[in-house]
């Protein structure tokens, strides 16, 4: 099913391969014309968001009351965004619309020469047999290593990898001794970090605002939320630690998708956040 | 097949599922999508239980209403 989206998706890439000859460009640009598609989308959950943080205490209030029993919680979570007239976040869809797009990217620049270029199998099957019975050593990336070696002599498994320099084929476990392997995944790290600060200052200034209306009850509560909190906090280092060995492991491609999305991610919040604070102050 | 498909979906609730609300995705509905898929599959069988499951999430869309959607 994924190879279905990947296809669809590597259409798309390769049209913008062809119109602007770099990988690398293809991929930025795929990268920013799919965050506009979605960005209805997130001006919505950002909004969202932000009534969210208006019913908080309201929710703290239910969380509260119904914590050993998560299925009466999340009937009366809804209940209460009911009552406010919000509709919650951007239900099962949306996530699941994140996973395809996750995995067919890592699709597309895994086995470029099928999903973006539609190579022929058999082509590809050769080339496979003939580098492994060169080299005689088992290939995580087999396409990878086909565009490395087949793709001087045969033009239709050329893929132009450079960018600024870096090789985007390569794997950054792999290609050790090329220290130019990291920049990307470094980069990825770096902003990762930069948007959870990010995420966690807004949420921060949420919370300073409830403490003033409700001081001395706001303690005790947080008291008793800390475990789940904390929990939630370990999730939340758990999923950068994971997206980050998974960058690693995969060619440079992908890193370099995560880190402009990264970037595109912190851009937009910090511009949706004015203009939904603009909104609100008129 | 039933019951694989059950143990799959509570594997999911355990896992995936806490992953997606601290990425700011949640269900918009009661009973949730898996906790409504599982009920389906229970009561319908594997394919038509994943048949009503997969209608349910792709009404489960930003744009939607959300709320209180019982299995018929």
């Amino acid at each position: 099913m994924i190879s279905f989206f990947a296809n669809i998706f590597g259409y798309f890439l390769n049209f913008l391969y062809i119109n602007l000859g770099n990988f690398g460009l293809a991929i930025i640009l795929f990268s920013i014309v799919v965050k506009i598609v979605l960005l209805p989308v997130t001006i919505k959950q950002q909004k969202t968001m932000k009534k969210t943080a208006k019913v908080q205490q309201k929710l703290k209030e239910i969380q509260d009351k119904y914590k050993n029993n998560p299925e009466k919680l999340n009937q009366e979570t809804i209940e209460l965004y009911k009552r406010e007239k919000m509709s919650p976040f951007s239900g099962c869809l949306g996530a699941i619309v994140q996973i395809i797009l996750l995995f067919s990217v890592f699709y597309l620049v895994r086995s470029p020469l099928t999903y973006m270029k539609k190579v022929d199998n058999n082509l590809i099957e050769q080339y496979k047999i003939e580098i492994e019975e060169e080299n005689s050593t088992n290939n995580a990336y087999p396409e990878i290593s086909i565009i490395k070696q087949k793709g001087n002599v045969d033009e239709k498994v050329y893929i132009n990898m450079n960018f600024l320099g870096l090789d985007l084929s390569g794997v950054p476990i792999k290609d050790t001794s090329d220290i130019k392997v990291f920049i990307i995944p470094a980069l990825y790290v770096i902003t990762t970090f930069f948007s959870m600060r990010l995420n966690s200052s807004i949420n921060k200034k949420k919370g300073k605002n409830v403490l003033i209306t409700d001081g001395k009850e706001e303690k005790k509560e947080d008291a008793i939320q800390n475990p789940m909190e904390q929990a939630n906090k370990n999730m939340m280092y758990i999923m950068p630690i994971m997206s980050i060995s998974i960058a690693l492991v995969a060619p440079l491609g992908l890193a370099l998708y995560w880190l402009v999305n990264n970037v595109l991610m912190i851009i937009e919040r910090l511009v949706l956040n004015n203009v939904i604070k603009d909104e609100e102050n008129n | 097949m039933k019951k694989i498909l059950i143990i799959l979906i509570k594997i999911y609730k355990k896992t995936i599922s806490r992953i997606f609300s601290i990425m700011g995705f949640h269900c918009k509905y009661y009973p949730t999508c898996s906790e409504y898929t599982m009920q389906a599959i229970q009561k319908y069988g594997s394919l038509k239980g994943v048949y009503y499951g997969a209608k349910r999430i792709i009404r489960c869309n930003p744009f939607s209403k959300g709320g209180y959607d019982p299995l018929k």
